[in-house]
């Protein structure tokens, strides 16, 4: 295979002389600097969860004495092996469906000439800037026993529930397509570098296009695709919003069922959800094991080489039609869909189900609420500052870290397992041990933004990398070496040929983080303060004392400007990088 | 527990034992603490109150009567708890005051991190409002009990007491909460085991988890819209004030006086070692004064100030007649009894 996907036999390792150990890395500083600041931000949320789940904690919130009995109730828990099958079916099974759904569509979107691929785009932005607090929700009403899924079945003639959302599918359902936007960003990242001469001679050679795509765009994408599974994985083993509101009316208890409770309960018992994620973080140590492993052969997935990489879209025939027909199911699954249905939430004085006699009473009330209320320009103003320095923050640690671990140059392992950690810390214990931290710290930094935007940065570390590691992959060493030889020193190299090559990948990482702080709700509210107040405050507020109408129109309002501001934003940059190959 | 119920029965009768005689005068607060709150010149306060209609109405007009800015901050219950315990932790404290539903007390009182204070503008309240411990003052008390979808139900044919929940009729179509507090199951178990006694009330209880009680994970707002969609018929456990407001926008939601209902108390409390002490307490003197219950009824809560009547009559047991068992803050910490044993038989019945 290597022979196939790149002509070249090179090793992207830094080439190892005959003096083997005494090889010394010429960029081990900056790894070594690189490794300090992510061990900075890292390892104190870390250690804190490990402190939480082997010791017990006092009613003044300090550790008291060791105690496995975290540990012990994990293991007691009545149904582990049925919630542990429970757990991997869901997670699995909501990793497929966003893989092949954001897969298929980013490789529509990035290599045929299929219609409608401009919505694409728009669509991951506009979800991702929903809500979670209203989403679930709105998918929730969308499929429930009243919602129009279920009525359109009856008026059909049909008898009861066409479909049961209180069910596995329907958790399946509604966390899968939850992360259909990320993993479309994540694939679309890789195809678009991709080099297409592959895919050109695989047809001149005369594979027809499924068969092209079994035997050359799948194996190439196969990098980013086992990346984004894993990750996705993970984050669905640990979720455990959705199998609590959609599972418990099934009765469907997961390995993280009861630890909603837990942290729900006041005080919140943070221990048992931290002993879980330790648990977590040993079985997952041996899956990113073998993820890391993957690097090795760095360079058979290298497609960006000094020669010309212009990727020229696919001609499809008849079949852009159905490919057309893929990408608008995509759009209606994960933005029409749920976004009509919150409309109709806001704009119903209570809800109820969507029926022609209920437009009369249809009203703008919740709209207006939120408009004419004037404490909303702070927080905006606080927000967008918070989202926009965590992303850039993120991001600019990522470039180098993502490029410094796909080349596995010095400390590569420790940075790659360091920058994994955070994505097993629930965010109840990470925001917990940021306030400890900002408390304790001679500068002060309790309720202030910076706070808010140090644990966005940690929580954000390990989606960062995987849009500059896998894009990091992809380039070849050549370009890198070309420059080495015509004198750039190693940053200078950096910032001249690898930030500009992966730019498409930083500002696909870069919103994913923006728009993902901005919706985010229980960090900031744990972290800010009486005069670092942001949008999730009001969300929260509305949420826990509101009406859920109220929210819904809130929420919605709250998209809307957000796309605006991230479109923007993709205009500015698409402007400034004239042809540099952005198209996001 | 029998403790707690003889304290919960005396608290009962004295609600239900008003003694307004008379037009209350109420003391207006000292000089002495206007003049040290205006030396403090603000106050912090966390809340989970509604922003729009409660906090911040409450503190423009704070401000405008002493001159005093009042910050505030929106918290969780269980996140006010992690803040203020990480903050005497350090010996950082950030905020003077706090509100919860209840849940807070406790674990906060164990953490001796409430200051107490009794406002004299408590004076003519009702017992239940201000507790001999002084740990806290009651705001307002929501009551919760049965609703009802009027589409699918007609009024007469709605459950009208606790052994009418038993009718087969209502099988798989009731639907409370999953909250493990005083507001969800666990408040409807310790209400029955107090009405009906341990016997009888377990016995009812075993036959009421034949009924296949739907349990949302979300919040009495949630059940009750539930209710009012049609995905149920009968709402457990769900606010009377909900159903009054949806029901004024049109919505087809009743509810029953289910005797007793089940009352829970907001509370607020001042924070020990708190930055701005003496301008807290002077905030709850504005807010327990006649100027701070109206802020309260125009909110739809049912003020707790004798002269101030609540905006819906209906919702308030002097108003609208009907009994209740308050399910205080004493009870509502879900690591002490009697919520724990309550807790264990949600547990045991309906999960």
């Amino acid at each position: 295979m290597t022979a196939i996907i790149d002509g070249s036999s090179q090793d992207a390792r830094p080439r190892i002389s005959g003096a083997g150990r005494r090889y010394r890395d010429p960029l081990w500083l900056l790894s070594l600097v690189m490794v300090v600041i992510v061990g900075c931000l890292v390892l104190p949320p870390f250690i804190a969860l490990v402190r939480n789940s082997l010791f017990e904690i006092m009613p003044d919130g300090s550790s008291g004495t060791f105690t496995l009995e975290n540990f012990a109730r994990l293991a007691a828990n009545g149904h582990f092996l049925q919630s542990t099958i429970n757990s991997v079916i869901f997670a699995l099974l909501s990793t497929v469906l966003a893989i092949l759904m954001g897969g298929s569509l980013a490789w529509i979107v990035e290599r045929t000439n299929a219609p409608f691929r401009d919505l694409a785009y728009l669509m991951t932005v506009v979800s991702l800037s929903i809500p979670g607090v209203i989403y679930v929700p709105a998918w929730l009403f969308f499929l429930g026993p009243t919602g129009p899924l279920n009525d359109l079945y009856r008026l059909a003639g049909g008898s009861g529930l066409l479909f049961n959302v209180n069910s596995m599918a329907g958790m399946v359902i509604i966390e899968g397509f939850g992360w259909i936007p990320l993993t479309f960003l994540l694939f679309a990242a890789s195809f678009r570098m991709a080099n297409a001469e592959l895919e050109e001679a695989a047809r001149m050679s005369g594979a027809n296009v499924f068969e092209m795509m079994r035997r050359v765009s799948i194996p190439l994408a196969a990098p980013a695709a086992f990346a984004a599974a894993l990750f996705i994985f993970i984050r669905s083993l640990q979720a455990f919003d959705i199998p609590k509101l959609v599972g418990t009316g099934a009765g469907i208890k997961l390995l993280t069922t009861d630890i909603y409770d837990s942290i729900r309960t006041v005080p919140p018992q943070i221990g048992y959800a931290s002993a879980f994620s330790v648990a977590l973080t040993v079985v997952v140590a041996g899956l990113l094991y073998l993820y890391s492993r993957l690097a090795m052969n760095a360079s058979r997935f290298a497609t960006v080489t000094g020669k010309g990489y212009k990727p020229r879209p696919l001609a499809l025939g008849w079949a852009r039609w159905v490919c057309g027909g893929i990408v608008l199911l995509n759009v209606l699954i994960v933005l029409v869909l749920p976004l009509l249905m919150l409309l109709w939430v806001a704009v119903t004085p209570f809800i109820r189900p969507v029926r022609w006699s209920a437009f009369s009473s249809l009203t703008s009330d919740n709209f207006a609420l939120v408009l004419t209320d004037d404490r909303y320009l702070e927080l905006v103003t606080n927000t967008l500052i918070v989202s926009a320095s965590a992303a850039t923050v993120t991001m600019l640690l990522m470039v180098i870290c993502g490029w410094l671990v796909a080349r596995r140059r010095a400390y590569h392992t420790a940075l790659d397992q360091m920058i994994a950690l955070p994505m097993l810390i629930p965010s109840i214990v990470l925001s917990v041990a940021m306030m400890d931290l900002a408390l304790r710290s001679p500068i002060p930094l309790y309720s202030t933004l910076t706070i808010v935007v140090i644990a966005f940065v940690v929580h954000y570390l390990p989606f960062g990398m995987r849009y500059t590691f896998t894009g990091s992959l992809q380039l070849h060493k050549e370009l890198e070496e070309s420059a080495g030889v015509c004198g750039a020193t190693p940053l200078g190299m950096l910032r001249r040929i690898v930030v500009p090559l992966l730019m498409p990948s930083i500002v696909a990482g870069w919103l994913f983080v923006f728009l993902n702080a901005s919706r985010d709700l229980s960090t900031a509210i744990i972290l800010a303060g009486p005069d670092t107040k942001t949008i999730a405050v009001a969300i929260f507020d509305q949420a826990i004392n509101g009406q859920f109408s109220e929210v819904a129109a809130l929420g919605l309002l709250w998209s809307a400007m957000m796309s605006i501001v991230a479109m923007i934003f993709y205009f500015l940059v698409q402007r400034r990088s004239s042809g540099g190959g952005i198209s996001f | 527990m029998n403790n707690t119920r003889r304290t919960l029965l005396r608290l009962v009768g004295a609600t239900l034992a008003l003694s307004l005689a008379g037009a209350p005068a109420f003391a207006d607060p000292s000089k002495e603490l206007v003049d040290a709150a205006k030396a403090e010149g603000q106050m912090v306060w966390y809340t989970g109150l509604i922003v729009p209609q409660v906090v911040r109405p409450l503190a423009e007009g704070f401000q405008k009567k002493y001159g005093i800015e009042v910050k505030y901050a929106t918290t969780g219950d269980a996140d006010t708890v992690l803040k203020l315990t990480s903050q005497a932790r350090v010996g950082k404290m950030e905020a003077d005051l706090f509100d919860t539903p209840g849940t807070a007390i406790a674990p906060l009182s164990a953490a001796n991190l409430i200051e107490p204070y009794q406002p004299l503008a408590l004076a003519d309240y009702d017992p239940m409002f201000k507790p001999a411990s002084k740990l806290y003052s009651g705001i307002y008390t929501l009551f919760l009990t049965t609703t009802y979808n009027t589409d699918l139900v007609p009024a007469d044919q709605a459950p009208k007491t606790y052994e009418d929940l038993l009718d087969p009729k209502w099988k798989g179509k009731m639907v409370w909460t999953d909250t493990r507090g005083v507001s969800g199951p666990p408040g409807f178990i310790g209400n029955i085991l107090q009405t009906m006694g341990e016997e009888k009330g377990m016995d009812y209880l075993r036959k009421l988890s034949q009924q296949q009680i739907a349990r949302d994970p979300g919040s009495q707002r949630v059940a009750i819209d539930k209710v009012i969609s049609g995905q149920y018929e009968i709402g457990v456990m769900t606010y009377n004030h909900h159903a009054e407001i949806s029901k004024a926008k049109g919505a087809p939601i009743g509810w029953v006086k289910m005797e007793p209902l089940v009352a829970n108390l907001g509370a607020i409390a001042i924070v020990k070692n708190a930055p701005h002490p003496n301008a807290a307490k002077l905030f709850l003197e504005y807010l327990f004064s006649e100027d701070g219950a109206q802020i309260i009824r125009e909110a739809n809560y049912p003020p707790g100030h004798p002269n101030v009547q609540a905006k819906i009559p209906a919702i308030s047991p002097k108003t609208g007649n009907f009994k209740f068992t308050l399910l205080s803050p004493e009870v509502a910490s879900q690591e002490a009894e009697p919520l724990k044993t309550w807790l264990k038989i949600y547990d045991e019945l309906f999960k």
